[in-house]
């Protein structure tokens, strides 16, 4: 519940509007981020490249650019390559963690997620690593 | 799972105690190690490092602190119950639980059954023995209780009720944003969710044919995984909505798909069987959700106020029931006073609208007296004085006139006297406490007990229950089971000892359903048990419940004798209404009562003869009086009586009335022959006489005595 110092500025992945839309709700309705959305990895890098945000909450399952690949593709960029990263994934068996982690991710979310806790689960994240 | 340690060191030298522990623990299936000393405890540390120490508060030589401090110096993680004998103060607490990291201090005499639950909580007794069960609801997902309330919308009015009121405290305004925040996100979660609804059979039916089409081309891989993404993305996504099932069938068809080997015609069918079986399962669940969601939620209104209204035939019918329907009030109405105390004797009012041209009664104001013994309760009231005879304030405010309406009686003034008499009548609102280290939790119950009209406080540490309990004066306590230090059984039998709060219902509220942890609950004095997680509806009717109960019987805050307010409960009361009048600049005033010689009427006219003048002394001011004024029992015979936006003047004369009706009461007595007593008083005016409770009342007290040396 508590809002971080740092964070102003959330940019959402995820091909599936309804996660899209219950995710924005809980973070933007419990804390004073703002959230903006993207539907695709390429959208994604787009939309990161222009706002420069403080977080990427990023979905592994994605229809062409999968999560893991938009990761990498955001490393290359200069701008972006700071901004941690966050995925979210129904799928979380322990070799998948430590890649996702490989590949330089801050934390997982795992599927299905509480709308009224993701603030909490994100900041746990954070602080932790 | 890795070796459990089993093994635990208790250490005290009382040998009763040592033998009792130990055997409870032996029964449980531990290893015990017992020690009478610090010096014996070292050695059996150092011989083999215990899973628990159970240290003794007191201890020879070296006590069971100082002992905890240097097992500390070089082992961080040891668990440590510390028992005492006396209950300890919030800093040695702090200190206990913050630097010693004790795990939980437990009071002596323990209670066996608590004790072993306490402990079992931090290590489990080994495998071989009954433990007490996991809690998890099978996949209840936590927020679905909150989710499918209807209430919410009628929490956020109250809450923003609160705010805009100006009597809330500024602390409490900072929590109020944030719960309102809370409910408000809530709130489009769940009209999210009701839209998801609609596209839920829709999704569903794609898994449904994802999967007829995979099941129909085995050697497809492709479409194999496309049934597998389908299934995945609603198993995310309906999870996450709180329909958890359909998300657990949807992760099974995955599963099975993931087995499933285009290459391979073994145990296929096993597979393809169980995956159908899931789609029909599920499709099934969702046509349920469906079928269940759309229909309109029952537009649930606060409880509005109910009046009778004693009115001449004919008398303004129009504009009372206009202004009962700008107000939500259930009105009713009778053309005479007999009436209108039949009607009271038979139903339940709020409130009483009475016309005085009706009151044909003998005496000023008798009706209402009357409908008043028959509610058996201090309704507010509300005098239309449509003769236009000149009546005293004084008059008013001892007739017990929340609203005086003099003149003209339109729409717009009757409906705001019923305001007037909701918000008096809801003066006194049933309070609770919720002690909770969870502030998630306590912010649930507020949000559930605010708009039913219930005041709630929470409470995170438990440690200070006390001192909170003397301030909030609760009438019910709902008790966390699981609180880091001090269990909620502690608190419970810490609360149970002392006289003032051995009445107050307690409910537990706890995650073990299991018959061990109700049995828990009811050892350590508990009303009641709620599980967790605690769902709106059963919430609201137990409280509900046992505040009823609590409220018509024995209240640690209501004088068993009298049924008025008790000294404490009244000064707690009278200081929340100074506040309120210092705010608004109004004036206040505090009159006392005393029976003359009560200490004499045992003596001369037998046994319960102090006790049935009390009793009169009580209907009479609950008779009397408006209902928002406070009326407590100071002690023996006297009384104090609060009014608000009164001065000393009027109160005076309020009180001559007050005497006028006593001087007319006979009492029986156990002598034979009915007696009558006097009765003196004496006022005093905030803030000229006072700024406070105390002072009030002790000017009033020294008046009192004055008057008494003068007669």
């Amino acid at each position: 519940m508590t809002s971080s110092a740092y964070i102003k500025q959330v940019l959402l992945v995820d091909d599936d509007q309804n996660i899209r839309t219950l995710a924005q709700m809980g973070l933007e309705g419990l804390t004073d981020w703002k959230v903006d959305l993207a539907a695709s990895g390429a959208e994604a890098i787009s939309k990161a490249t222009e706002l420069q945000p403080d977080l990427i909450i990023l979905d592994v399952m994605m229809p062409g650019m999968d999560g893991p690949t938009t990761l990498s593709e955001l490393r290359k960029v200069d701008s972006l390559m700071a901004i941690p990263v966050i995925f979210m994934t129904a799928k979380a068996q322990t070799h998948e963690v430590e890649l996702y982690q490989k590949l330089g991710a801050k934390g997982i979310i795992t599927k299905p997620f509480d709308p009224m806790t993701l603030p909490d689960d994100i900041q746990g994240i954070l602080t932790k690593s | 799972m890795s070796e459990q340690n089993t093994y635990i060191l208790v250490i005290d030298d009382d040998k009763g105690f040592r033998d009792l522990v130990g055997d409870l623990l032996k029964s449980r299936g531990y290893e015990v190690v017992l020690a009478r000393s610090a010096k014996e405890a070292t050695a059996a540390i150092e011989a083999k490092r215990p899973g628990l120490a159970i240290v003794d508060y007191r201890l020879p030589e070296v006590d069971g602190m100082t002992w905890i401090t240097k097992v500390r110096e070089h082992d961080d993680t040891l668990p440590i119950i510390l028992c005492t004998g006396n209950w300890c103060d919030q800093k040695t607490f702090n200190w206990l639980r913050n630097i010693l990291k004790v795990s939980q201090v437990i009071q002596k005499p323990i209670v066996p059954e608590l004790f072993l639950h306490t402990l079992e909580n931090i290590i489990p007794p080994p495998a071989n023995v009954p433990t007490a069960q996991n809690d998890e609801d099978t996949g209840s997902y936590r927020v679905q209780p909150i989710l499918d309330s209807a209430q919410l919308d009628e929490s956020l009015e109250h809450i923003e009720q609160m705010l805009a009121d100006e009597d809330t405290y500024p602390e409490e305004i900072e929590r109020l944003k944030k719960l309102k925040r809370r409910i408000e996100t809530q709130n489009a979660i769940k009209k999210a969710r009701d839209t998801f609804i609609k596209t839920l059979p829709e999704s569903w039916g794609e898994v449904t044919t994802a999967v007829k089409r995979a099941r129909e081309n085995p050697r497809n891989l492709r479409l194999l995984q496309d049934a597998m993404g389908v299934a995945h993305k609603i198993k995310g996504t309906a999870g996450s909505y709180g329909f958890t099932k359909v998300g657990q069938f949807a992760e099974r068809i995955e599963d099975f798909l993931i087995t499933v080997d285009p290459h391979t015609e073994t145990e296929q069918e096993v597979i393809w069987a169980e995956v159908i079986r899931c789609v029909v399962e599920g499709t099934q669940i969702v046509e349920s959700i469906v079928r269940e969601k759309p229909t309109p939620e029952d537009t649930y209104k606060l409880p509005s106020i109910s009046c009778l209204a004693v009115t001449p035939e004919g008398a303004y019918p129009g504009p009372l029931k206009g202004a009962a329907q700008d107000v939500n009030c259930e009105l009713d109405m009778v053309g005479s006073s007999v009436g209108a105390i039949v009607k009271f004797g038979k139903q339940e009012y709020d409130s009483a609208l009475i016309d005085l041209a009706l009151d044909t009664t003998s005496g000023r104001f008798q009706l209402a007296r009357e409908l008043r013994q028959a509610a058996k309760r201090c309704i507010p009231l509300c005098f239309v004085n449509s003769k236009e005879e000149s009546y005293s304030q004084a008059d008013i405010v001892y007739g017990g006139a929340s609203v005086f309406l003099d003149g003209d009686v339109t729409r717009g003034n009757l409906s705001e006297a019923m305001q007037i008499m909701t918000v008096a009548g809801q003066m006194r609102r049933p309070r609770v406490l919720c002690v909770d280290d969870d502030p998630l939790l306590s912010g649930f119950v507020e949000s559930v007990l605010l708009p039913a009209g219930i005041k709630v406080r929470s409470l995170n540490e438990p440690i200070i229950i006390l001192d909170v309990m003397n301030e909030f004066q609760p009438d019910l306590l709902l008790l966390d089971v699981i609180m880091p230090g001090l269990t909620g059984y502690e608190v419970c039998r810490l609360l149970k000892s002392h006289d003032e709060w051995k009445q107050i219902p307690v409910i537990f509220l706890t995650s073990k359903s299991d018959s061990e942890g109700k049995r828990a609950a009811f050892t350590a004095g508990g009303t009641d048990f709620l599980s967790k997680p605690v769902l709106v509806d059963e919430l609201l009717s137990r409280v509900k419940a046992h505040l009823s109960k609590t409220l018509s019987e024995v209240s640690t805050r209501v004088d068993p004798q009298s049924k008025v307010l008790t000294h404490q409960a009244l000064a707690t009361e009278c200081e929340q209404l100074i506040n309120l009048c210092g705010q608004q600049s109004q004036s206040l005033s505090m009159g006392i009562v005393s029976i003359v010689d009560f200490e004499e009427l045992e003596t001369l006219y037998g046994a319960f003869s102090a006790e049935h003048v009390v009793g009169k002394m009580g209907e009479l001011l609950k008779e009397r009086f408006r209902a928002e004024d406070l009326r407590g029992r100071l002690e023996d015979g006297k009384f104090g009586i609060i009014l608000a936006g009164e001065p000393a003047d009027t109160v005076n004369e309020v009180f001559q009335l007050l005497k006028e009706d006593w001087d007319k009461m006979w009492f029986p007595s156990a002598r034979g022959k009915e007696f009558q007593t006097a009765l003196n008083f004496s006022t005093a005016e905030f803030p000229l006489e006072g700024d406070n409770f105390e002072k009030l009342r002790d000017y009033a007290l020294s008046g009192l005595k004055n008057r008494s040396v003068l007669s």
